[in-house]
């Protein structure tokens, strides 16, 4: 029976993810590539920009993996949690059919969003590791460990504002500014290192900043201080995941039908 | 068989809660053809939503023992922005049918031409509503809930869903929310009156159109 659920909820994922792609990208041959060149293009524009902005201060910054490690990562957590808002109501007209449940939209956006976006990472590791401005990670496996955590950050974090986006337009209103102001202390840009010692207790307190502290330690190895803890944000990822999925089985009664 | 116990549905509005089915009571069995009368804003639609469960009733509740199609509206259930073709598709692989048979079997019905591969927006009501009922008979549901579609298409759509509807498919229990009266004084054996939220069964159709022409 419970094989059975999963089975279901298997092919309705599948489903809902090529659905998806056919809605965002069209049924051209490769349309679907757009899903890593959007972020691919964004983050190639941003090192250029930066490169050029900094001028004089990159000699001791290595601004090009700094760059790549925290804004793809980064670009996840807007893509999935902005992109979030309103998606049930926009797909409430597939939720027609009693298979296809609001945890099946939510599975099937993390999903989505995750693959576009690691691989795009994963193309733009290669094409600057091609033109030799970024070296191997020294530990892979704690360079995945904490993509793995940044990715279930932003579905936790996911998970509370796609279903809260649809009983008030107040949150759709009041996300942005506040996800704006979370920028500076997400942890894409700023390591830890960096923060004198009393703020950085503080800092090291948003559980985000653990994630992009994993993959920096990952890339850099022992050449930077290490002051991730897994066991923290997993705790909050934990937490919130929790917290959002009851949300989302709530959130069938906030929904109105066209 | 569908059971329905006092169900209310309650919406929250800008005014307040507003009451749109109040304490609504019935059961169909297989094969059952039931027509839902009403005028516009009566509840209709939201009963049939309530019914195949995409809507939760604030009180009373909907057991079911058979198998339902989702409701058969203008809007719902397919997506504006792909082409007919991979609506199909979709559906096919929600539940778990095979893609020939059903593209066959939609290509013969919905005679859709080469809209089939234009989005869905593009396409005017009565193909929309050619192609919702052709999947939703290649799925084979044993009821099947028609909000208001059958009206907007022409005679050969007409024909051809009696066709496959009430000849071939004779078993299958129905739920017809329709203001076209000769539909559902040929199709339908009861009738529900809605008016305001409240709603009244009859086991005369005859009737039940009389006094809904007086609403």
């Amino acid at each position: 029976m419970l094989l059975r659920g999963i089975r279901v909820q298997c092919r309705v994922v599948g489903a809902l993810i090529l659905r998806e792609l056919y809605a965002r990208y069209g049924r051209d041959n490769l349309g679907f590539l757009w899903l890593m060149g959007e972020p691919l293009m964004f983050t190639i524009g941003v090192i250029i920009m930066w490169r050029i902005l900094a001028g004089p201060y990159r000699q001791n910054l290595p601004i090009v993996p700094i760059t790549m490690l925290g804004y793809i990562p980064l670009l996840l957590y807007r893509h999935m949690v902005n992109g979030a808002m309103g998606v049930i109501r926009t797909n409430s007209s597939l939720l027609f059919h009693h298979n296809v449940t609001i945890l099946d939209l939510y599975i099937a956006r993390v999903l989505t969003e995750t693959a576009g976006n690691v691989l795009a990472f994963l193309t733009t590791y290669a094409m600057l590791y091609e033109i030799g401005v970024v070296h191997l990670p020294a530990s892979l496996g704690l360079v995945y460990l904490g993509y793995f955590y940044n990715a279930w950050w932003c579905a936790a974090v996911t998970s509370i504002v796609m279903p809260l986006s649809e009983r008030s337009e107040l949150v759709e209103k009041f996300w942005q500014p506040l996800s704006y102001m979370q920028l500076p202390i997400c942890g894409a840009y700023l390591m830890a290192q960096w923060v004198p010692g009393q703020w950085r207790q503080l800092y090291l307190l948003w559980p985000s900043v653990h994630g992009y502290e994993m993959i920096r330690s990952g890339y850099f190895g022992a050449t930077v201080q290490q002051f991730y803890s897994q066991f923290y944000i997993a705790f909050w990822c934990a937490v919130l995941t929790l917290l959002g999925l009851s949300l989302l089985r709530d959130s069938k009664r906030y929904i109105s039908f066209e | 068989m569908i059971k329905v116990d006092r169900v209310t549905k309650d919406y929250l509005t800008e005014h307040g809660y507003h009451r749109a089915l109040q304490n609504i009571s019935f059961a169909l069995g297989r094969g059952e053809k039931l027509a839902i009368l009403g005028l516009n804003g009566a509840g209709k639609s939201t009963l049939i939503r309530i019914l195949s469960g995409i809507e939760l009733p604030t009180e009373g509740s909907v057991s079911r023992t058979m198998s339902l199609s989702w409701p058969l509206a203008l809007g719902g259930g397919l997506h504006p922005k792909l082409t007919g073709n991979d609506n199909i598709r979709f559906i096919a692989r929600v539940y778990n049918k095979p893609y020939d048979d059903i593209r066959a079997f939609v290509d013969d019905f919905a005679e859709l031409g080469k809209f089939l591969f234009e989005p869905l927006r593009t396409y005017s009501s009565g193909m929309r509503a050619r192609l919702a009922f052709a999947l939703s008979l290649s799925i084979e549901f044993d009821c099947y809930l028609v909000d208001e579609i059958i009206a907007v298409g022409d005679q050969r759509f007409h024909r051809r869903s009696t066709e496959e509807l009430f000849v071939k498919r004779s078993d299958r229990a129905l739920v017809l929310a329709s203001h076209d009266q000769h539909a559902v004084r040929s199709y339908c054996s009861r009738a529900l009156v809605l008016h305001r939220g409240r709603g009244k069964l009859f086991e005369d159709v005859e009737l039940a159109l009389d006094i809904y022409k007086d609403l």
